[in-house]
């Protein structure tokens, strides 16, 4: 009995003694109970120590209620370990204090990650928006140097122009008055005597002089069309560089493009059905001879693209402080290793002598000036749509450009 | 053989009924003992006609059939294992199934290790020698195959009635779905 007594008062004690002490009564019952005992401490002692790995095969109220928190912790590995993975949504439903601490971390950390893709998000759009400033700014600058060399060719050429020009009409007189003395001499020359007239014959087949009167006119017409054309490509220039600039007016947009289209009809009508989807539209701030100008310029580019016949459609839209115009057309496309440069003064897919590559150009700055900006869709084969859009005043900080 | 063309019980979700018209004084929820009155005479008459392990095949495949039915219908399409079991633990929690744990996650090798407790079934039953949860070793089969569509063989390997607190269901996929 007292064996059991100091056994009994041990294990009250935390004791568990390795073996049943000699002369235990009940031996078998408190070897059972020892080694019971010992596999808790044995079980305990590993989760005391983080090892959450041993088992413990025995069953009962005791064994399962340490189960039980043994299943808890490992649920709470499994969960750190979703939270690790990005499972930021796992939250502890048990331990109390440590739930709460736990699930304000895991929201903490799901804020933390949001605030970073957030911040990611906006440095990319910051970065894309960086990158096409530049673009933009180098294209401008691209622009206002050719423009300013436009400016300078078109003085520089018009003032030679001026008198080649002159001396042409001048030179066509003169060939027409020499024909005519050329022709009296010639009848007068049937009343000399033979050997005058034929020495005249002689020497007017020599200087081969019915040729020259023949293709003088012709000379001189090639000459006043080459000039021409060169006065044209001059106007191009200064339309270009904006030499000439008209005063800004309020106009209606739809009226503006309107009247283009009147201009221009005939070689539309060659080409292309006009339609027309025109919204209700305040009026524009602008200057209205450079926007005729840029209608003009696209709609004549929308023309030369269809090769036989097609449409051509303009629609026009106000989208906030924004005029929107756009101008399609059912042609040949622009194919996309072009498409970047089709902007850039005398790029011009036309052949020699059909286009001067200024339309687009000048169609892009005459936008520009007005703090706009255009856009161009094409795909080869289908038709090309450019997209126009026109603040609707001109703001204080950025008024329509002069130069 | 059966005859199935004429079948009388065959199961589908709207057998549940309308509850919200059906009983609005009496509401949606019963009494746990009601439950289990119901299912261990079901039990009782099963083992004495079929024996018992026929009766515990046939509630493995009751659970079975309900756990396909309460993915689709309560859980829902996932393919994320965090969402799955998120869900899965709300819904056991909120019709006052059980707490639902994962101690041990290895889809890779096809094993997952489980724990509820409070479970419906068995928590506070008096202790046996043997597992008792055979419904919901079928229960939560299906749960696991609706959302892997991997078969898994379910085994208890602790239960309330072998004298832990804590259900233990060790579920294994099978690499022969006709062993399943």
């Amino acid at each position: 009995m007292t064996v059991l007594s100091d056994l009994l008062k041990a294990l009250a004690a935390g004791q568990v003694p390795a073996q049943v002490p000699p002369d235990c009564e009940y031996k078998e019952e408190v070897g059972e109970l020892i080694a019971y005992l010992a596999e808790l401490a044995h079980y305990l002692r590993a989760m005391t120590e983080g090892d959450l790995a041993v088992p413990l095969a025995r069953r009962g109220p005791l064994a399962g209620a340490l189960k039980g928190l043994h299943a808890n912790l490992r649920h709470l590995t499994w969960q750190t370990q979703q939270v690790a993975a990005g499972d930021f949504a796992q939250r502890v439903d048990f331990l109390g204090a440590f739930s709460t601490a736990f699930n304000s971390m895991v929201g903490a950390l799901a804020q933390a990650r949001e605030d970073l893709t957030n911040k990611n998000r906006e440095l990319a759009t910051a970065y894309e928006e960086l990158k096409s400033a530049e673009a933009q700014l180098l294209q401008q600058e691209k622009m206002a140097s050719i423009g300013q060399l436009a400016a300078g060719i078109a003085h520089e050429i018009n003032n030679p122009m001026g008198f080649i020009q002159s001396n042409l009409g001048t030179l066509k007189n003169y060939g027409e008055t020499l024909k005519t003395y050329f022709d009296a001499t010639d009848q007068l020359a049937a009343q000399c005597p033979e050997t005058v007239r034929v020495t005249l014959t002689q020497q007017r087949n020599d200087l081969d002089l019915e040729f020259l009167f023949e293709d003088l006119p012709t000379l001189i017409s090639e000459s006043v069309s080459g000039a021409k054309r060169v006065r044209d490509i001059v106007q191009a220039l200064k339309s270009f560089s904006h030499v000439d600039e008209a005063e800004v007016q309020q106009i209606n947009l739809n009226e503006c493009i309107e009247s283009t289209i009147a201009t221009t009809e005939n070689t539309l009508r060659a080409k292309a059905t006009v339609v027309r989807e025109y919204g209700e539209l305040p009026a524009i701030e602008c200057r209205p001879h450079l926007l005729s100008q840029l209608f003009l310029n696209l709609l004549l580019n929308a023309a030369h693209a269809i090769a036989t016949q097609g449409e051509i459609r303009v629609t026009t839209r106000r989208e906030g402080d924004f005029i929107i115009a756009a101008v399609s057309d059912t042609g040949c496309g622009i194919a996309p290793e072009i498409v970047g440069r089709i902007f850039e003064p005398f790029f011009t897919t036309k052949p020699v002598g059909q286009g001067t590559g200024l339309g687009l150009s000048v169609a892009y700055d005459i936008v520009k000036k007005h703090g706009g900006k255009i856009d161009v869709e094409s795909t080869v084969g289908t038709g090309t749509t450019f997209t126009i859009r026109l603040p609707i005043k001109a703001v204080a900080d950025q008024p329509i450009s002069t130069s | 053989m059966n005859d199935i063309a004429n079948r009388k019980y065959s199961f589908s979700w709207d057998l549940l009924g309308d509850l919200k018209k059906g009983r609005p004084n009496l509401g949606d929820t019963t009494r746990v003992e009601v439950y289990r009155l119901m299912q261990f005479c079901f039990r009782d008459v099963l083992e004495e006609t079929y024996g018992t392990e026929k009766a515990d095949k046939l509630f493995y495949d009751a659970g079975f059939l309900a756990g396909t039915h309460f993915y689709n219908h309560v859980i829902g399409k996932t393919t994320d294992l965090g969402e799955f079991v998120r869900k899965l633990q709300d819904a056991l929690r909120d019709m006052s199934i059980g707490v639902l744990r994962v101690e041990e996650e290895d889809l890779a090798h096809g094993r997952l290790l489980l724990t509820v407790s409070e479970d419906l079934d068995c928590s506070g039953l008096p202790e046996l020698s043997y597992e008792i949860c055979t419904y919901d070793e079928g229960f939560i089969s299906a749960l696991l195959e609706s959302f892997s569509g991997l078969k898994f063989r379910v085994k208890e390997i602790d239960c309330w009635c072998t004298g832990d607190r804590t259900c233990r269901f060790e579920a294994t996929v099978v690499a022969d779905p006709v062993a399943a």
